[in-house]
Order: structure tokens, then sequence, then C-alpha cells
């Protein structure tokens, strides 16, 4: 997966589990594990909300590295 | 030798059918026809025989796996545990069977029950009261689940008992559940395309050997048909839409 991410760093900086940040986010807690997990990539819309309730830029949470394979 | 061209490919898929319902048909002549239509009307016959008991069993067994993680996936959801995470994912693996098995108890109750109306059944009524008592079970267990889903995450909405139940569902879901959704749809469409094409061939092998109509390669046929032209069509109608996942 060519997207990296710090989901699960931020989150537990703020000491949120899943359902809490998926509830924030207005997502379920499945789609929070599978952000973290790398499993799936989300909409513009969801990662600006995650950078938003994290109070940090998208590229803090999200890195497209090119070199992995997707 | 890897073949490249399209056009050559789809000749050698034929002549392999061709080759395979060669063999078939070779096998069927030698070892007689009437064989395979014996062993056929000795299964069916144990079956109709028996189709209270394996109704009762049946219904039973899918009703045990319901209960079974239901109430656990129930006790898990009041359980103190520094790992939620963990504890959701136990959950909601729980809720997925039981509602799984819901579908599978339907599903079986009905083919089950479409055999016991048979004259031969000498406890029809049970046989009815059985099959009622399973729908009714399933019903009540499916809208207990998706009640306890909704209890663990409020954001999804529904209710089984109306008719528009599964796009009040999705219309619920977010964008990622809705994502595994349509893949899981278009899998299942794939799978459905072979399963039909199977299932017409089998029609037509029952046509020959147990002189059994065309009703099974007429009902596969209209199946296959409505499940790509629904598809063509939903198909256009989206892409002319707005693309909401």
């Amino acid at each position: 997966m060519p997207l990296i991410n710090h989901l699960k760093e931020h989150r537990a900086r703020l000491g949120y589990n899943q359902a809490e940040l998926g509830k924030m986010a207005g997502v379920s807690r499945q789609t929070i594990s599978l952000i973290e997990r790398g499993d799936y990539s989300p909409s513009v819309t969801l990662a600006l909300k995650l950078a938003s309730i994290f109070s940090v830029l998208v590229e803090d949470i999200f890195n497209y590295n090119e070199g992995e394979q997707e | 030798m890897k073949i490249k061209n399209s056009y050559v490919k789809i000749i050698m898929w034929m002549v392999l059918g061709g080759i395979v319902g060669a063999i078939g048909g070779l096998a069927g002549r030698t070892i007689g026809i009437g064989k395979f239509k014996e062993v056929f009307i000795n299964i069916f016959e144990l079956i109709a025989n028996n189709i209270i008991q394996i109704q009762i069993a049946v219904g039973t067994l899918s009703a045990l796996v319901i209960l079974v993680n239901y109430i656990s996936a129930k006790k898990l959801m009041v359980k103190d545990d520094n790992d939620v995470d963990e504890l959701s994912d136990k959950i909601e693996l729980k809720q997925t069977i039981a509602l799984t098995f819901c579908s599978i108890n339907y599903i079986l109750s009905f083919i089950l029950f479409g055999i016991a109306i048979d004259g031969r059944n000498q406890f029809i009524i049970a046989s009815v009261i059985v099959f009622v008592t399973v729908m009714v079970f399933s019903s009540f267990m499916e809208i207990s689940i998706v009640n306890q889903i909704k209890k663990g995450d409020p954001m999804k909405k529904g209710d089984p008992a109306e008719l528009d139940f599964q796009n009040q569902w999705i219309d619920s879901c977010d964008e990622a559940e809705k994502l595994i959704t349509y893949q899981a749809a278009y899998k299942t469409f794939n799978i459905m395309k072979y399963l039909l094409l199977a299932t017409m061939i089998i029609g037509m092998i029952a046509k020959a050997a147990l002189n059994a109509g065309n009703t099974i390669i007429v009902m596969g046929g209209v199946l296959w048909l409505v499940m790509v032209l629904a598809y063509s069509y939903y198909g256009c109608k989206l892409q002319k839409n707005k693309i909401n996942l």
C-alpha cells in the first residue's frame, strides 16, 4: 500500500479508542481499524476530518510513498 | 505455452467444454443413465422419507449456532476489557456469524419445506409447524441481532421488519463499509454467473436422465438474464448519477 498512515499513533496520543474516534469522525469503528491496518485508503473528506480532529495537517497522518507496493 | 489471442482462447474453452460434454455423454451411455437415475431417486427417497427428522435437525442446529453467538456477543458487550478494540472485533464476528446463520436457516428451511410438500410425507402438518417455527425464530433473531448491532453502533439505521431495510441499512453505512458491500456484491455477481451456467447444465442432465422437464433450465436462464440486465441497467444509471460512497 503506497499510503502510509500514523493514525494509530495520533489516536494513542489523545487516548481515544477506535470507537470513540469513529464517532467523532462520523464513521464506524471498523473503518478506523481498516485505515490503521493500511487496508483502506480514506476519502479526502475523511482524511481532512481526521486531521481536523487531531489538529494536524493531513500529511502528518498520511504519507504517500511511491516506493511501496499497492 | 500461453495463448495470447482472445479468439483462439475462447474457441479453446468451447472445445474443452465440448470434450467434457462428450465424455459425460459417453460415460452416461456406457454406465447407463438408468444407474444415475436410480442413485438420484434413492437419495431423494431417503430424504423424502426422513424429511421431518431432517427439518428438525437442521432447524435445531442452526438455532443453536444463532443463539450461542448472539448470547456470547451480548455477554461480551457488557464485559469490561482494557483492549476495547479487540473486544469489539470479537463481538462483531459473533454477530456476523449469527446473522449469516439466520439467512442459512431461511434458505435451508425453504428447500426442506419444498421437499416436504409431497404426497408420501405422512407428517405434512408437522413439517408445516417446523417450517413456520424456524421462520418465526429466524426472523425474531434477525431483529434481535440487528438491534444488538445498532446498540453497539448507534450510526446504524434500519428496521428488518420493513421492506426497505436493506436501503436504510446501506444508507447508514460509512464509505469503507459501503465499499466492502459493493466489492462483495461484485464478487457474488461473478460467482452467480458460473453457478447459473452450472444450474442450466445440471438442468439439461436432469432432463435427459431423470425426465425432470424444462423448469430448471428455464428458471436458470431467466435468473441469469434478469441478473445481467439488472447489472447493466444499474451500471448505466449510476454512471449518470453522483457517485456517493
